[in-house]
């Protein structure tokens, strides 16, 4: 199968380098960035970027949502996946109709693989 | 009717007009301007003000009148200086009236006052609710000099009483509606942070899970099992943790929802989509978060166990959960349709002294039924 390249947002380390790791195993490319400025960043500097999985609350001048705006407007195509501790997020689609699945913390990063596993396959979640 | 009667039922008619008005609108200044425009009927004026005392004591608003040119009403203030009528009439309480100010000698008239053609003033105290400084003066004006009769005198008085009660009551009204506002906006400051606590406490188990997640690559296969079971536990606390949120009451929890998660989560573990989830409840067993807490832990300890050694050397079957209440208390069954078990058989280990702790804990009582082929059923009595 394809490995398919996903920048991961989070400024937890642990969170972060935890979801890194089982991503890794999980067979896919990773990237990561500590909050959205640097992601937004990485994205407008490379081309390689096939996904993105994205805390909401997060330090810098914009958070997951100004991210995912951000990404509206620059890379409408890329699919995201938002993980968060965050419920009741309210009209996604009008931020951003590339946001795939949203996953209340704590999650299980199966369930992030299996989401991603789905983008893979067809770019659908 | 002669002029003198008509008059004062005129002047009595207007009283019972406004006083209509004055407890039904709860507009201020549609009060107020209302207020001149009849006070003027009643007198035969078409000049007609209230004056608002300021906060500083002295200054008075032209806060609503009629017949005055532009720039006076909302806009101009009289200063109630020692020699002035309105100041006289705020500290006697009394009616203050200039038939002629052209010939008054007593007090100073403000310039707006001349420049808009007025020629004789009645000033009537506006009084303020228990205390309360007074609201203001009705000052009812002329372009002619005049003399305002006891009757007219009497029934200003009257009618600056009842715009005493209107201003009384708005105010009144006004106070509660801050106070209400200032509740709603302290709720709303509370809500943010229950909810931001909330968030903090969910990114927190994340974090937690995330470094037992790491804890586990490099350990060897003894540790990693003992890793999987704290992170377990902890995901069954974070089943209970998702759901506080979504109560009204943030101390309560729908226990039955949170044992739908905790159950559907254990059997995907252990056994993908082969094995069956047949749940039901004859209503919502809604418990307070401690009791939850608790249970939940129970609960997780029962479904691991049969996720675990029910179906050993079989195909997944079916995991039967139900909800019912039993008198005043609520039962939990959970059954499996496995393997089942001689009961003395089993080393009673860790596990099963802590969930009859954790039962303790959560006022419940826990009751095992099981035989070698016919399954294992535990009951979870809930008072």
């Amino acid at each position: 199968m394809q490995e398919l390249t996903v920048l991961v947002v989070e400024d937890e380390a642990s969170i972060r380098l935890s979801l890194v790791y089982d991503l890794q195993d999980a067979g896919f490319r990773v990237v990561e960035a500590r909050d959205a400025d640097e992601a937004m960043s990485m994205i407008a500097s490379r081309t390689d970027i096939e996904a993105v999985v994205t805390d909401i609350g997060m330090p810098g001048s914009v958070d997951g949502m100004g991210l995912a705006h951000w990404m509206r407007d620059h890379v409408p195509n890329i699919p995201i996946i938002i993980a968060t501790a965050f419920s009741g997020l309210a009209d996604l689609d009008a931020v951003n109709p590339a946001i795939v699945r949203v996953i209340i913390k704590p999650y299980s990063t199966d369930a992030i693989v299996e989401c991603l596993n789905l983008v893979r396959l067809d770019g659908k979640a | 009717m002669d002029p003198y009667h008509r008059q004062r039922l005129r002047q009595q008619t207007i009283l019972a007009k406004f006083g209509e008005l004055a407890l039904q609108s709860d507009d201020l200044d549609e009060i107020l301007t209302e207020a001149c425009r009849l006070v003027g009927r009643g007198l035969g004026t078409d000049l007609a003000k209230v004056v608002e005392l300021q906060s500083d004591g002295r200054t008075l608003l032209v806060r609503a009148g009629v017949g005055w040119k532009d720039g006076v009403v909302g806009i101009a203030t009289i200063d109630a200086a020692e020699d002035s009528s309105e100041a006289y009439a705020l500290r006697s309480g009394e009616p203050m009236i200039s038939p002629d100010v052209a010939k008054e000698t007593r007090f100073k008239y403000a310039d707006f006052l001349i420049d808009n053609g007025a020629r004789a003033v009645a000033n009537v105290i506006i009084i303020g609710g228990k205390d309360q400084p007074a609201f203001g003066l009705l000052q009812i004006d002329s372009r002619t000099p005049r003399d305002f009769s006891e009757e007219d005198v009497s029934f200003l008085r009257g009618y600056a009483n009842l715009l005493a009660a209107a201003t009384e009551r708005l105010r009144v009204l006004n106070d509660l509606r801050d106070r209400e506002a200032l509740l709603k906006r302290g709720l709303a400051h509370q809500q943010i942070v229950v909810l931001e606590l909330h968030h903090r406490v969910k990114n927190n188990l994340q974090t937690v899970s995330s470094l037992l997640q790491m804890g586990r690559r490099n350990a060897d296969a003894s540790t990693r099992s003992r890793l999987d079971e704290i992170s377990g536990r902890m995901n069954a606390l974070a089943a209970v943790q998702s759901r506080i949120y979504e109560s009204i009451h943030l101390n309560e929890v729908d226990f039955t929802t949170t044992l739908a998660d905790i159950a559907t989560s254990l059997m995907k573990i252990y056994h993908g989509d082969q094995a069956t989830l047949v749940m039901s409840a004859a209503g919502p067993l809604v418990l307070d978060v401690a009791r939850s807490m608790a249970l939940s832990l129970v609960c997780y300890e029962v479904i691991l166990n049969a996720m675990k050694y029910a179906w050993v050397d079989r195909a997944p079957g079916t995991l039967t959960i139900e909800i019912s209440e039993v008198g005043s208390a609520h039962e939990i069954v959970i059954a499996d349709d496995g393997v089942g078990f001689v009961e003395e058989e089993v080393e009673r280990g860790m596990g099963g002294r802590f969930s009859q702790a954790l039962a303790d804990q959560g006022s419940a009582q826990l009751a095992l039924f099981t035989s070698p082929g016919s399954g294992t059923r535990v009951v979870i009595r809930v008072f």
